[in-house]
């Protein structure tokens, strides 16, 4: 009995995913088709990169709020740079350009000693304005060529599963092998765990602390690529509130947000608990959609809730 | 040079913008040896040292280790060296597990990445090496401080370390684990290693160094033969002035008026998970110190007469009248004040200033309509500062920018501020050098020549024996026996801390 309880604390967002998943087959048979189970992983995708970053930056106690911002910024300009007609320029330029807006932001934090909340606050402000400077709001057309392949790529499907998904699976996996066999994966937990000590054993904190934050300006610059492919258009005011949104996955999946402990495995069970209750008000038709925050907010609270409530059990007895 | 040293820093000079912290320094350590690295707080120990492992640039001066001149720029630098320190803080990081902790940052690899058989195999056996037998893929936070400070020092051996740095690494330690670290110190110094060890406990030093360099000012002192120096002597060199009174009784017996009932009465006081029957009186302006072991029930005790433990039974009474706090806001209304032990977690507002620190609890009783007034506020702050002798330029200093020892002062002042009855101070010498300590006892006795009871906890003999009225030893969650007068002597409060004490050998230097 202990043991199966102990199951559930530790693997409390694993549990959660699953009785929803029971509960959306259950109520709505349009839920288990493979339609719907597709394009469930389809829209996820990215949030789903977003939040796989957002965990390691939070493992080492910080926080990004930039991560939605940067990845609107990068489908302007993705559709921006499509009069170059050149794949190389189109997709991979954006990715460096992601990866040096996480880089500033990283460099912020370690060096000059920025609060994360502020200084990713001021990095989300930038890339919010350029998008907006370069397109006065309006929605970016792609040109030329590429206005045909670009929006192909987010229609393949490699076997029964969508390729972003595909990417992002990829994605997630190696960042879960660097979390667990790699140097740089434990350093990122020593950082978040202890920073003075993981300093005195030799770590470099500075170096960490602005890898991991790069790395999530290259999850958001991939994202937007992803939304630029699928949108067909770059799109200067999306991504509203995506911080939010993976914040709450990485929250639910249980990861502590002072840092040094929690998984990205966790971190997706909370994107698709996310996904799933966003969904299953769609399939309900009915209710207003707002109502997924309401939701939202309660399950955050009752999964945090259930990881708390043990500890607080245990000293009471101690 | 003498092949004997493995450490020899010449002449070392170190300046922080004005202040001299390090004046011409010499400093060696034999191959082979313990060395204890003494002074007060402030007097260069921990500039000293992190000269030497890189923390600090110096600005004058040679450090030859290991028969070749180096100069060590980052903690890595003198890691790779042989230098390892063990820090009074344990550092290392709560949420990993101890095998994690022992190897992080040279994990065994395979093609695959770090190789985690190895990884927890080696770290089980290096622990077994050294008598402890623990599951290592657990985190390091689920064990005990004692078994912390073991991995810590696991971690140091397993890095080859020639030289050794304990910094009050006993500080948080029980007695008996105290003396499984000295054997396991012991058997490090018959291997080879060699040991410099900084404490602010004299009995420790004189139980397990075999030299003692001291510093003061940031000067050198003298280094002397552990057997060639007494404990007098030893503290006369450490604040340079004579320092007999130092283990003197300097309270007489308390004398009781006539019809006066005690403040509290506690009779049976049992929780049934750490005390198992406590009793104890404490009557108006007397000092009451209570001795015993870590774990022996002192602070818990402590907690129950401050309202923060509410599941216990027995009698408890003040002035007479049964009472039952259910929180500290209870105590506080009969006019209880309590200095945790733990000063940095459970006192001060590092972020706040001395004013706002001190007033803290004050700020009912000095404002109106929910404002502050300022001038009430600056009259109580201004009053203690004085009346209590804090040092410090400004009452608006942030409370982080003074020395231990003052912010232990702005502690005593809030709750100074509230005119309270009884003062319960737990461990209020801790990390605070000889000086500033002698001042802080000063200023307790004072309080009871003023009328406040004060209740006593240290694990510092001494310092019971020095103010307390009457003592009182608890062993396991029980009173174990209550001393006065001429029975207060460190012997005899050894042997009842010790008596039946389980597996517990009490070796006193």
């Amino acid at each position: 009995m202990s043991k199966i309880k102990s199951i559930i604390v530790k693997q409390s967002a694993l549990v959660a995913l699953i009785v929803i998943f029971i509960i959306a087959c259950f109520f709505y048979p349009l839920f288990h088709t493979w339609t719907n189970l597709y394009n469930l992983l389809r829209q996820n995708s990215m949030i789903g990169l977003i939040a796989v970053a957002m965990t390691m930056v939070i493992l080492t106690g910080g926080i990004d709020l930039s991560v939605g911002a940067v990845c609107s910024m990068i489908s302007v300009i993705a559709a921006y740079l499509s009069f170059t007609e050149n794949p190389l320029i189109i997709l991979v330029l954006p990715l460096l350009i992601g990866t040096f807006f996480g880089f500033m932001n990283g460099f912020v934090v370690a060096k000059m000693k920025v609060a994360p909340i502020i200084a990713s606050l001021g990095i989300q402000l930038i890339a919010r304005g350029i998008s907006l400077v370069m397109t006065s709001g309006e929605t970016m057309h792609i040109s030329g060529a590429p206005k045909e392949w670009l929006p192909k790529i987010a229609k393949q499907s490699v076997g029964p599963l969508p390729l972003i998904f595909l990417i992002f699976f990829i994605f997630a996996i190696i960042f879960i092998y660097i979390l667990k066999y790699r140097k740089f994966g434990r350093e990122i937990y020593a950082v978040g765990g202890n920073e003075d000590a993981a300093k005195m054993m030799g770590i470099r904190v500075d170096r960490v602390k602005i890898m991991v934050y790069s790395i999530s300006g290259f999850a958001s610059a991939l994202a937007g690529l992803i939304l630029v492919s699928r949108a067909g258009t770059g799109q200067p005011v999306a991504c509203n509130g995506w911080e939010m949104d993976a914040i709450a996955a990485v929250a639910i999946g249980g990861t502590s947000l002072e840092g040094g402990s929690g998984k990205i495995q966790t971190t997706i069970f909370g994107v698709f608990i996310l996904a799933i209750i966003g969904n299953m008000i769609n399939l309900q038709g009915n209710v207003n959609s707002w109502w997924q925050q309401i939701i939202t907010g309660i399950l955050l609270i009752v999964v945090l809730m259930m990881q708390v409530i043990p500890g607080w059990i245990r000293n009471r007895k101690a | 040079m003498d092949n004997n040293l493995l450490l020899e820093m010449r002449e070392i000079d170190k300046r922080f913008s004005g202040v001299h912290a390090l004046d011409s320094v010499d400093f060696s350590v034999r191959k082979g040896e313990i060395l204890a690295l003494m002074g007060e707080n402030g007097a260069g120990k921990s500039t000293l040292i992190k000269v030497l492992t890189g923390l600090y640039r110096k600005d004058g001066g040679q450090i030859i280790f290991d028969g070749t001149e180096r100069n060590f720029h980052t903690p890595q630098d003198s890691q790779r060296a042989g230098i390892s320190t063990i820090y009074q803080e344990i550092n290392l990081i709560p949420h990993l597990s101890v095998a994690e902790n022992i190897f992080i940052g040279q994990e065994p690899r395979n093609a695959f990445g770090i190789d985690w058989d190895s990884v927890n195999k080696q770290a089980r056996q290096l622990l077994l090496d050294n008598g402890i037998d623990i599951d290592v893929t657990q985190d390091l936070a689920s064990y005990s401080t004692a078994v912390q400070q073991m991995v810590a020092i696991t971690r140091a051996i397993s890095q080859n370390a020639k030289l050794l740095i304990m910094d009050e690494p006993t500080s948080s330690l029980a007695d008996d684990e105290v003396q499984v670290m000295f054997s396991k110190m012991r058997e490090l110094v018959a291997k080879g290693m060699s040991i410099i060890f900084i404490s602010h406990k004299l009995d420790e030093v004189f139980t397990i160094c075999d030299r003692t360099t001291i510093l003061k000012d940031g000067k050198l002192v003298g280094s002397y033969d552990i057997d060639k120096i007494t404990k007098l002597e030893m503290v006369s060199k450490m604040i340079g002035r004579d320092a007999s009174n130092v283990l003197k009784r300097t309270v007489g017996v308390y004398e009781e008026k006539p019809g006066t009932i005690p403040l509290v009465h506690t009779k049976n006081i049992d929780n049934r998970v750490t005390l198992h029957g406590v009793s104890i009186d404490i009557r108006p302006g007397e000092i009451v110190g209570i001795a015993g072991l870590l774990g022996a029930g002192k602070s818990e005790y402590a907690k129950v007469l401050f309202g923060c433990d509410n599941t216990y039974t027995g009698t408890f009474e003040v002035e007479g009248k049964p009472v039952r706090l259910k929180s500290p806001k209870g105590a506080i209304d009969l006019g209880f004040a309590y200095c945790s032990e733990d000063r940095k977690v459970e006192g001060i507002f590092p972020h706040m200033t001395i004013t706002e620190n001190m007033t803290i609890t004050a700020l009912p009783r000095i404002s109106k309509f929910g404002v502050v007034d300022s001038k009430k506020q600056k009259a109580i702050v201004d009053k203690y500062i004085e009346s209590i002798r804090i040092k410090t330029p400004s009452s608006e200093q942030l409370i982080s920018n003074l020395s231990g020892g003052n912010q232990q002062k702005v502690l005593l002042g809030r709750w100074l501020s509230m005119n309270p009855r009884l003062i319960i101070l737990d461990e209020p010498t801790r990390g605070i050098d000889v000086g500033a300590k002698a001042e802080i006892e000063a200023l307790i006795r004072e309080f009871s020549q003023n009328g406040i009871s004060v209740l006593y906890i240290s694990s510092e003999l001494e310092e019971l024996i020095r103010n307390c009225y009457r003592i009182v030893v608890i062993r396991d969650g029980q009173n174990s026996v209550e001393l006065t007068d001429q029975d207060i002597t460190e012997e005899n409060i050894m042997k009842y801390i010790a008596k039946n004490a389980k597996e517990t050998e009490v070796d006193h230097g």
